[in-house]
């Protein structure tokens, strides 16, 4: 067997040359490339555990962003029934005092409508009153021939018109 | 490989020297080393390739981090955060370890060379054994200083026991480098005779051409192409086996259990 057969002539020589070139491989590869190949693991794995982050955070983002705009739509949702219904208040206030005014103005004049024609049957009255004293004159005058004084034909007249 | 008609299944572990001569104590520049050298290369071309740094890693990149990732796991799991500055080591020794011993392999026999093993030798096991082993008793002892003896005594263990469980312990203990170098430098010796040996077979079966001797070797090019998918994957599990080994070792350096 030359493995112990020639233990004593080549053991420095075979000792010498493991240990320099393990010597190469530990500074010159291990030391050397292996750190490179390394990092350039930990680099695609850092790389897309960051881009998963990335990721998550625009979809959280975009979450709020939704968020963001249902609050908004419903801020202006309610808004705008508030508006709507202020509006609505307002038109209705507005329409009622209108019409209050108009009442107002309405009744006004039909007092005053009222009141120039009580004054005008009133007029009327006296004057039919005056008109027929004289044609009551007038007729006992024709027919009777006699004379009645104004007073006494007014009373007369008064009296047939208070009784219809 | 074959002297004198015969052919010797321990040829291919010889040791040749290319420049200088083999002699006691003396340093020559040896098949082994070149061995040596094409696995350091070939582990340095892998290791190249693997450099593009791309954010979608092409074919070759993702087996270099692949290899990466399978240390770096193998460490993390065995010794935990702590366990990170020994990667480089641990990197080291496992690369060389399954390039030597696939470069064993590789059938540059049809061409007139020969693949030399290195691994198939104990003093290169032997020696990384001993690293593997003296990183533990170092890290051991300066970290834990005499606790470190307690890693002979495992927790729960009634007292009038305790002698006989610090012998037992501390003879595992001791074993340890040598179970670690011998493991790696059988596997890989007995592989490469196995193959050698059928190998030869067929030669010697096809000497005299006869039915029986066209059979024989028939079958022993079906034993060989068997032997060689296993080898390929012992060679894969024999450095695993190594690398994990020394974790587990450093683990218990590390962290006293």
């Amino acid at each position: 067997m030359p493995q112990i057969d020639q233990v004593m002539i080549s053991y420095a020589s075979q000792i010498v040359a493991l240990l320099i070139v393990l010597a190469i491989i530990y500074f010159g590869i291990a030391k050397a490339m292996l750190p490179k190949v390394q990092d350039t693991i930990d680099a695609r794995a850092r790389r897309v555990s960051d881009d998963l982050a990335a990721a998550d955070a625009a979809h959280e983002k975009a979450d709020e962003i939704e968020e963001t705009y249902r609050e908004q739509m419903n801020e202006a949702r309610s808004n705008a029934g508030q508006v709507t219904a202020e509006a609505k208040a307002k038109a209705a206030a507005d329409t009622e005092q209108r019409v209050a005014a108009a009442d107002e103005k309405l009744d006004t004049e039909l007092a005053a409508a009222e009141a120039s024609l009580a004054a005008a049957r009133e007029s009327a009255l006296a004057e039919i009153e005056g008109v027929a004293t004289e044609a009551t004159q007038q007729i006992v005058t024709r027919i009777a021939g006699g004379e009645v004084a104004e007073a006494e034909a007014r009373s007369a007249v008064k009296e047939a018109m208070a009784n219809g | 490989m074959a002297e004198g008609g015969e052919i010797d299944p321990m040829h291919q572990f010889e040791v040749q020297p290319i420049f200088g001569t083999l002699g006691e104590g003396s340093i020559a520049f040896t098949n082994s080393t070149v061995w040596m050298l094409i696995a350091l290369a070939g582990l340095w071309l892998f290791m190249w390739g693997g450099m593009k740094r791309e954010l979608v890693p092409g074919r070759w990149q993702l087996a270099v981090e692949g290899i990466t990732g399978f240390i770096n796991n193998m460490i993390s799991t065995s010794i935990g955060p702590e366990g990170k500055k020994y990667v480089p080591y641990i990197f080291t020794i496992f690369m060389f370890i399954l390039f030597a011993n696939m470069l064993g392999l590789v059938p540059i026999g049809i061409f007139g060379g020969h693949p030399f093993t290195v691994t198939s030798h104990f003093v290169i096991t032997g020696t990384m054994a001993v690293m593997s082993f003296s990183i533990v008793l170092i890290v051991g002892f300066w970290r834990h200083k005499h606790r470190f003896f307690t890693l002979f005594i495992p927790h729960g263990t009634p007292l009038p026991m305790v002698p006989l469980i610090f012998l037992i312990e501390f003879i595992s203990f001791m074993v340890r480098p040598f179970s670690l170098g011998l493991r790696l430098f059988i596997a890989m010796t007995a592989g490469h005779i196995l193959l050698k040996v059928f190998a030869s077979f067929i030669v010697q079966a096809l000497g005299g051409i006869s039915a029986s001797g066209i059979l024989v070797a028939v079958l022993s090019f079906a034993l060989i192409v068997f032997i060689s998918a296993l080898e390929i994957l012992v060679c894969a599990i024999q450095a695993y086996v190594f690398a994990l080994l020394s974790t587990l070792y450093i683990n218990d350096a590390v962290n006293l259990h």
